[in-house]
């Protein structure tokens, strides 16, 4: 049960949603945009988190469902997961989406929500963050489109009352992946440590959620690699970049943490490893 | 633009019957299923989208009922748990033992019904992989999978005949 009141909008168009919102924070309501709505009910519900107002995203049309140009697909940020998951050609980021959540959830769960949610783990930007894709953002002038990586520190950055309007996946993209995720128990839960990576043009992506208190990535260039010595002093090079971020709480230590790690760099390098020793 | 604040009275289609419900945005569809239509089948266990009791199909998806507004629903065809009267899997259950103390059943019976409408050649990891969406506290997981993997078959053989 939701213990406060809330007003419920649902704007047709970009413009209205992000007019709305500067009215609203104007006279200092509390306003949040709302997609699928599973990561901010159940915050409702527990009251960590009061409202005035949701303003549901989800009659946009630019926002819901996927579109496909000779060079992109385009997601909507308010599409579920699981609609992403099923679209024929998407396969490079549905391996990882696929592992959020439950089954029935991604039915609910947004791309959108997930990366701009509460929730330290963001799961959804690992790949887009190891693509580098474009992403549209709607703010005081209008649509815009930015690389990925150049507004996602820790958290997306968006200027005030703007919200994430799509995701851009290049097609024909040539790379090789690897994803290793790890839960406390079963596999439906938060990750320990999810390791995703992408070995494509001159560079080894490799980016990690649930290790620290926020996603953290390090883009190492090949060359710089393949001059180390062997596989194990560069896994000792790439270890020494994440460390120190390792976070401590009640799921898991430091230590434990770190050797997490260990093991997946170790997994990673046995699969790029080829490549990687000239 | 859609403004709701305070009560506004919302159709649902639940069952492929059409119910009037005064709601508030902050009600859960969960909620008002069960507490203004009377239909009591959704259960309510952690209302945090963990144990999926509440599951109840939307447009031919199962979602959690505790984690959506009742609001977001009008226009949509939902199916509860009592919706599935004289289906295969309410035969399976029943025949195979699908349940414990009944807690989780409904949103089993309804998470099930929907993965074997949607993919009725579902394999082993097809089964995991929608049904590690609900919890059964009585670990009564053996039952339920025998009543899927019959109610399969049953389900299979009537898609045949269309």
């Amino acid at each position: 049960m939701i213990k406060f009141d809330f007003d419920y909008y649902k704007p047709d168009t970009c413009k209205e949603a992000y007019e709305l919102m500067c009215e609203l924070k104007g006279v200092n309501l509390n306003a949040v945009y709302y997609a699928g709505g599973t990561e901010l009910l159940s915050n409702f519900r527990k009251g960590k988190m009061t409202v005035d107002a949701v303003i549901d995203l989800k009659s946009i049309a630019s926002l819901v469902g996927i579109e496909e140009t000779d060079e992109f697909y385009i997601i909507g940020s308010a599409t579920p997961l699981n609609t992403i998951i099923e679209y024929p050609g998407l396969e490079s980021i549905a391996l990882t989406i696929g592992q959020i959540a439950d089954h029935t959830i991604r039915n609910a769960l947004t791309i959108g929500g997930n990366i701009c949610g509460r929730l330290p783990y963001r799961e959804a930007a690992l790949p887009l963050l190891a693509l580098n894709v474009q992403v549209v953002v709607y703010d005081v002038n209008g649509k815009m489109t930015i690389d990925f990586r150049n507004i996602f520190d820790k958290r997306l950055k968006l200027e005030k009352n703007s919200f994430l309007v799509q995701i851009k996946i290049p097609k024909l993209i040539n790379f090789k992946a690897f994803d290793l995720r790890n839960t406390e128990g079963i596999h439906v839960d938060y990750p320990i440590m999810h390791q995703y990576s992408t070995m494509k043009d001159n560079e080894l992506f490799i980016v990690l959620s649930g290790y620290a208190s926020f996603p953290i990535y390090e883009v190492f260039n090949l060359k710089q690699l393949k001059a180390e010595k062997s596989l194990e002093d560069i896994k000792v090079l790439i270890m020494n970049s994440f460390l120190e971020h390792a976070k401590e709480d009640e799921r898991a230590s430091v230590a434990y943490r770190q050797q997490l790690l260990c093991v997946s760099i170790d997994e990673m390098l046995h699969e790029f490893g080829g490549e990687l020793i000239d | 633009m859609i403004k709701i604040s305070g009560y506004k009275e919302i159709k649902l289609s639940i069952n492929h019957e059409d119910f009037l419900v005064l709601v508030k945005p902050n009600e859960t569809l969960l909620r008002v299923i069960r507490e203004k239509l009377g239909l009591t089948g959704p259960k309510s266990g952690c209302e945090n989208g963990d144990c999926g009791a509440c599951t109840v199909i939307v447009n031919d998806k199962p979602i959690k009922a505790c984690l959506v507004l009742a609001v977001e629903m009008e226009g949509k065809s939902i199916i509860t748990v009592e919706g599935l009267i004289d289906t295969e899997i309410q035969q399976t259950f029943v025949d195979h033992s699908g349940f414990q103390c009944g807690y989780c059943t409904a949103g089993f019976l309804v998470n099930s019904y929907a993965l074997l409408e949607t993919i009725p050649n579902a394999n082993a990891n097809d089964k995991v992989e929608w049904l590690s969406s609900n919890l059964c506290r009585c670990t009564g997981y053996e039952g339920i999978e025998l009543a899927i993997n019959a109610a399969q078959d049953l389900v299979k053989k009537r898609k045949e005949k269309l």
